[in-house]
């Protein structure tokens, strides 16, 4: 396997955790209106992510980085084929990120909710965001005879806007089920009620969202194996049951790792479904890039790997390692900045 | 197309001015607290512990911001400028890659680990959690001017068709352009923490908000970050000027308002690439003139702090510190009229004489397009730079000795047992 195959599949699986652990984020930033109803349970919510906060939001930047690097087209592809919905997505990444690391640096309690405001918003763009830049990737793009861009217009869709509001729903469900395994009783218990509600409304809009795909013909020639793409949306909805499942018989963090699973299965899904051509013209006329051009040349990505290559894999373990240091469920005695 | 270029090229100079005025004093302040921090631990002594955690307040706020603004850099990138990175990804999108994961990703997971470790981790694990962030902060200065040195200083590569071929890893990781200019950064970073800490701390004694032994070792600390830092940053700065008249004749043309160099230049160019903008050569040029001058003004500052806060004094001068609040703007100043002239003084090349700016905006960019990205990432990260000086100044106001509430007022099921958990975070 060549150093492009690696990393083509690299970016998967660094887009996959990017979207598990910074979903954790936007999933409490989106459920904390809701289960945490006064400043103390607030900071209790955003707590619970503390010491993985930064950690999660840093694989935005080092899975679009190394994509950027290794797989140039790839990346300008995706962005400007979905200009307006990465904008949102970005600058929804943005708020949530600068907010929750800023709203408790003042006590008035004014600005305190002004920034759950904006944390709140920034949730819902970011998972509605990648949602639909996912949705319309699968669908295909608005591409010219040489296979490059050539606008974005086409990309907003009926089939990407329900993409982008599944997102919502999976990445809200998640974030309730982590909130239910690390918080104390009155927002756990909150948390728990609301991802029996949202897990079943993430399953309805998954399903809606692959019915409207099929019937209004959104993708139409740019899923390769559509039988086994459809498997794995199944098994995401499947997935969904199961957690609600564990949640019942309070087996709490096997329930946060189920939907953690279901979210992973989305880039899982574009890759089984499309690969190799992972864009695809959306109308007749266009052309689809060929692996080849889409990926970067052979010094530079030789020089990616050995230089990134360990210290991906090192920071990897030692986030593992946090995550297992600061397993427990949070009390008076949990470090508390958030 | 030429106002659509100027929209990506007035969003993308907007957003890397707001990134670098928090950059900088990212840079800066993350050496002075890891300096501190190692002498709390060394020593056992309180009054560093509590520098550690005010200082280290200050730094984790403006980082906050700064991601922020690194984010909405990372992905124009990408969005409006896909000609570059389809062009020069190996030579421009490697090192950059190389730098978020090697700066960036290890960089916010042991800041993490800092924030969240203050009694969890053993001190000295903790004590490298923090060294661990300064060098993934300034490996990134690294790998990021890899790239920034190639597109003012396009080394070991080939060009093949439409793109270019990284041939030569060595030559690019031995640029002379880049490493001349890491150097130039990192000693103006310091200076910037330094005269960070100067100011802060003449504000903490002015309003009384600190103790003497507080103030002084923060002023001494500061002191030395400013005077070493401003001497070095103009020493590398002068001989760095030596290298841009070698390698970017138009760049000092522009600086030294050679009118006819800039006219001959301007013809040679539109023979080669049709219509091309000309850097505005005022702007280039003042902004050098205001970094040397700036720079000399921080020499002097810097030095005249050190001496004042020899032998233990807090401060002997009675003017030197009213000055100081002030002088603390300098350095931000200085850095950004340094970035102009960089990367003002660089164009119409995206990549020097390879490659012009308005080859690297992106084919499908519209002005509609880019009108919105622009107003949503231009008003989003300069209204979170203001909101986080508001922070810092409400911070300083406030000072060290208070803020060590942990639990929020009005969370029922934390009773007030200040005692246990006045160590429990590192900082609030």
């Amino acid at each position: 396997m060549g150093y492009a195959t690696l990393w083509l599949f690299g970016f998967g699986v660094l887009l996959a955790g990017y979207l598990v652990l910074a979903g954790l984020d936007y999933g409490v930033a989106i459920v904390a209106p809701f289960v945490a109803r006064d400043d103390g349970e607030r900071r209790l919510a955003f707590n619970a992510l503390g010491p993985f906060f930064l950690s999660n939001e840093v694989w935005l930047l080092v899975a679009f980085g190394v994509l950027f690097g290794t797989a140039p087209r790839l990346g300008t592809s995706i962005l400007t084929g979905t200009f307006g919905m990465a904008v949102v997505a970005v600058a929804g990444a943005l708020l949530v990120n600068v907010a929750v690391q800023l709203r408790s640096r003042v006590r008035a309690p004014r600005v305190r909710r002004t920034w759950d405001g904006l944390i709140f918003a920034g949730g819902v763009a970011a998972a509605f965001g990648w949602g639909a830049v996912i949705t319309a990737v699968i669908g295909g793009l608005a591409l010219g005879p040489d296979g490059h861009v050539t606008g974005a217009g086409t990309a907003l869709t009926a089939f990407s806007v329900l993409g982008g509001l599944s997102m919502v729903a999976l990445l809200a469900t998640h974030g309730s089920m982590f909130l239910a395994a690390r918080t104390p009783a009155p927002v756990a218990s909150r948390a728990r009620r609301g991802a029996i509600v949202l897990s079943v409304a993430a399953g309805l809009l998954l399903a809606t969202t692959m019915v409207t795909g099929r019937l209004g013909d959104y993708y139409a020639g740019g899923i390769e194996r559509p039988t086994f793409a459809l498997v794995v949306l199944l098994l995401a909805v499947v997935l969904l049951k199961v957690a609600l499942w564990l949640l019942t018989s309070r087996r709490y963090w096997a329930a946060s790792a189920t939907t953690a699973t279901a979210v992973a299965l989305m880039p899982v899904l574009l890759y089984a479904g499309k690969y190799p051509a992972l864009i695809t013209p959306a109308d007749a006329g266009g052309v689809a890039p060929t692996l080849g051009q889409l990926v970067g040349e052979h010094t530079a990505l030789a020089m990616i790997t050995w230089t990134a290559g360990p210290v991906l894999v090192a920071v990897i373990a030692v986030q593992a390692w946090s995550w297992w240091a600061f397993r427990g469920r949070l009390d008076r005695h949990s470090p508390i900045y958030y | 197309m030429t106002v659509t270029l100027d929209l990506a090229r007035a969003e993308f100079a907007l957003t890397v001015v707001f990134h670098y005025l928090l950059v900088a004093l990212t840079l800066g302040l993350v050496l002075l607290v890891a300096i501190t921090h190692t002498r709390w631990v060394r020593t056992g002594n309180p009054v560093y512990q509590r520098m550690t955690r005010f200082w280290g307040l200050l730094y984790v706020v403006n980082y906050a911001v700064g991601i922020g603004a690194g984010i909405a850099m990372e992905f124009q990138l990408s969005m409006n400028w896909s000609g570059l990175e389809n062009f020069a990804s190996s030579v421009v999108g490697a090192p950059l890659a190389v730098e978020t994961v090697v700066a960036f990703f290890a960089e916010s997971t042991f800041l993490a680990l800092w924030i969240f470790g203050w009694r969890r981790l053993p001190k000295k694990a903790h004590l490298a959690m923090i060294w661990l962030v300064v060098v993934s902060a300034y490996l990134s200065v690294v790998w990021a001017l890899f790239a920034n040195g190639f597109m003012n200083h396009p080394v070991g590569y080939e060009r093949t068709g439409d793109s270019l071929r990284l041939v030569d890893v060595g030559a690019l990781l031995t640029n002379y352009n880049a490493w001349i200019a890491i150097a130039h950064i990192v000693f103006g970073a310091l200076a910037t923490g330094g005269f960070f800490m100067l100011g802060v701390s003449a504000i903490l004694r002015r309003r009384g908000r600190a103790d003497a032994e507080f103030v002084r070792r923060s002023m001494r600390t500061g002191a030395h970050a400013a005077c070493w830092g401003s001497i070095l940053a103009v020493g590398v700065g002068a001989i760095q000027l030596e290298a841009v008249t070698k390698e970017q004749p138009v760049k000092f043309a522009a600086f030294i308002g050679a009118q006819d160099e800039l006219d001959a230049f301007a013809d040679k160019l539109r023979q080669q690439f049709g219509q091309v903008d000309m850097p505005p050569s005022g702007l280039v040029r003042y902004a050098a003139l205001s970094m040397v001058a700036i720079g000399v003004l921080m020499l002097v500052f810097g030095i005249w702090s050190l001496i004042a806060t020899r032998k233990g004094r807090v401060m002997s001068s009675t003017v030197l510190p009213r000055l100081l609040v002030p002088v603390l703007v300098l350095p931000f100043l200085a850095n950004i009229a340094g970035w102009v002239f960089r990367e003002v003084g660089r164009q119409p090349y995206a990549v020097y004489q390879l490659f012009t700016t308005g080859q690297a905006l992106s084919p499908s960019a519209t002005t509609a397009g880019l009108a919105v990205s622009l107003a949503v990432f231009v008003t989003l990260v300069g209204t979170l730079l203001v909101v986080d000086w508001w922070l810092l100044a409400k911070l300083v106001r406030r000072g060290p000795d208070e803020g060590v509430d942990l639990w929020a007022a009005g969370s029922d099921e934390r009773p007030g047992d200040r005692d246990e958990n006045v160590d429990v975070a590192v900082l609030v």
